[in-house]
């Protein structure tokens, strides 16, 4: 049976930035109309008309939302979407 | 211009129709003109590299616009500051950004069929053209926006070109009108 200790190494190694998953994050912006905001996010990341209007409240209010999370490619495939949609997106490493 | 209508009928699918004032299809149709310009010269203006040559795969700039209205319709894909901006943001640009300028030509394109020279006032749209209508209207409304200084620049840093132009009442007049048009075609689609 492997130690504690050794557990809490394996955890550390799993860890390491390469693994972190990445953040598609929507910033607020005054030109663009909530109704475009919330229909991007219906369309283009297919949330659901609740959920998408949850996120559109959260960047008018937050300034900001994380709309989707996961590996480099599709976060950055996200993105790119969401530029081409005219909205202000960028990505991130989580963490 | 009269508010978008969803034209429904049992045996073909949703069409979507206005009219506009015979001013409102010529401003518009300049517009998008301008714009699509705009986004023409900047995809042509990308760097040849020979590497993207030999391998086929298409590099575009490394450098966000330095017209603040290009700048707002094509936004950098990491924050600068963060940890991996250094390289890694400009490598995204350059893989992604022609991409995104066709696809929102491909979207200009739609609007200036409908509202150019060989359009009219009476303005007829199936499904898949109202999507692009709505996306391009919006990069119009952007880029006059920004071009003007009203998009802020607050929320992400890194605008770092020319100044804009302040604003004046008919391009504050005509981002509001782009906006109800986009508004009620919103409306008209998601009833």
């Amino acid at each position: 049976m492997a130690s504690p200790e050794l557990d809490e190494a394996v955890e550390v190694d799993v860890a390491t930035a390469e693994n972190l998953p990445w953040m598609c994050i929507v910033w607020d912006d005054p030109v663009n109309l909530m109704s475009y905001v919330t229909y991007v996010f219906q369309t283009v990341l297919g949330y659901d008309r609740k959920r998408a209007t949850e996120l559109m409240m959260q960047v008018h209010t937050e300034g900001k939302a994380v709309v989707s999370t996961g590996e480099k490619d599709k976060v950055e495939g996200d993105v790119k979407k969401l530029h081409t949609a005219g909205l202000w997106a960028t990505m991130q490493q989580a963490g | 211009m009269q508010a978008w209508r969803r034209k429904k009928g049992l045996m073909r699918a949703a069409r979507y129709q206005t009219v506009l004032e015979p001013l409102e299809r010529e401003v518009l149709g300049n517009l998008v003109a301008t714009v699509s310009e705009a986004i023409i010269q900047r995809a042509q203006s990308a760097p040849k590299d020979e590497l993207a040559e030999f391998t086929g795969i298409p590099s575009g700039h490394k450098e966000a616009p330095q017209d603040p209205a290009m700048a707002r319709l094509l936004p950098d894909f990491e924050r600068e500051g963060d940890e991996e901006y250094e390289g890694d943001n400009s490598l995204l640009r350059s893989l992604h950004e022609n991409d995104i300028c066709r696809a929102k030509l491909q979207n200009l394109q739609v609007l200036a069929e409908k509202v150019g020279p060989d359009g009219g006032v009476n303005i007829t749209l199936s499904e898949e053209e109202a999507r692009a209508f709505i996306a391009g209207l919006n990069d119009l409304r952007l880029y006059l926006a920004a071009s003007v200084g009203a998009a802020g620049g607050d929320a992400v840093e890194g605008f770092e070109g020319q100044a804009p132009a302040p604003a004046d009442e008919e391009t504050t007049a005509l981002i509001e009108w782009l906006g109800y048009n986009q508004d009620s075609l919103l409306t008209a689609m998601m009833d």
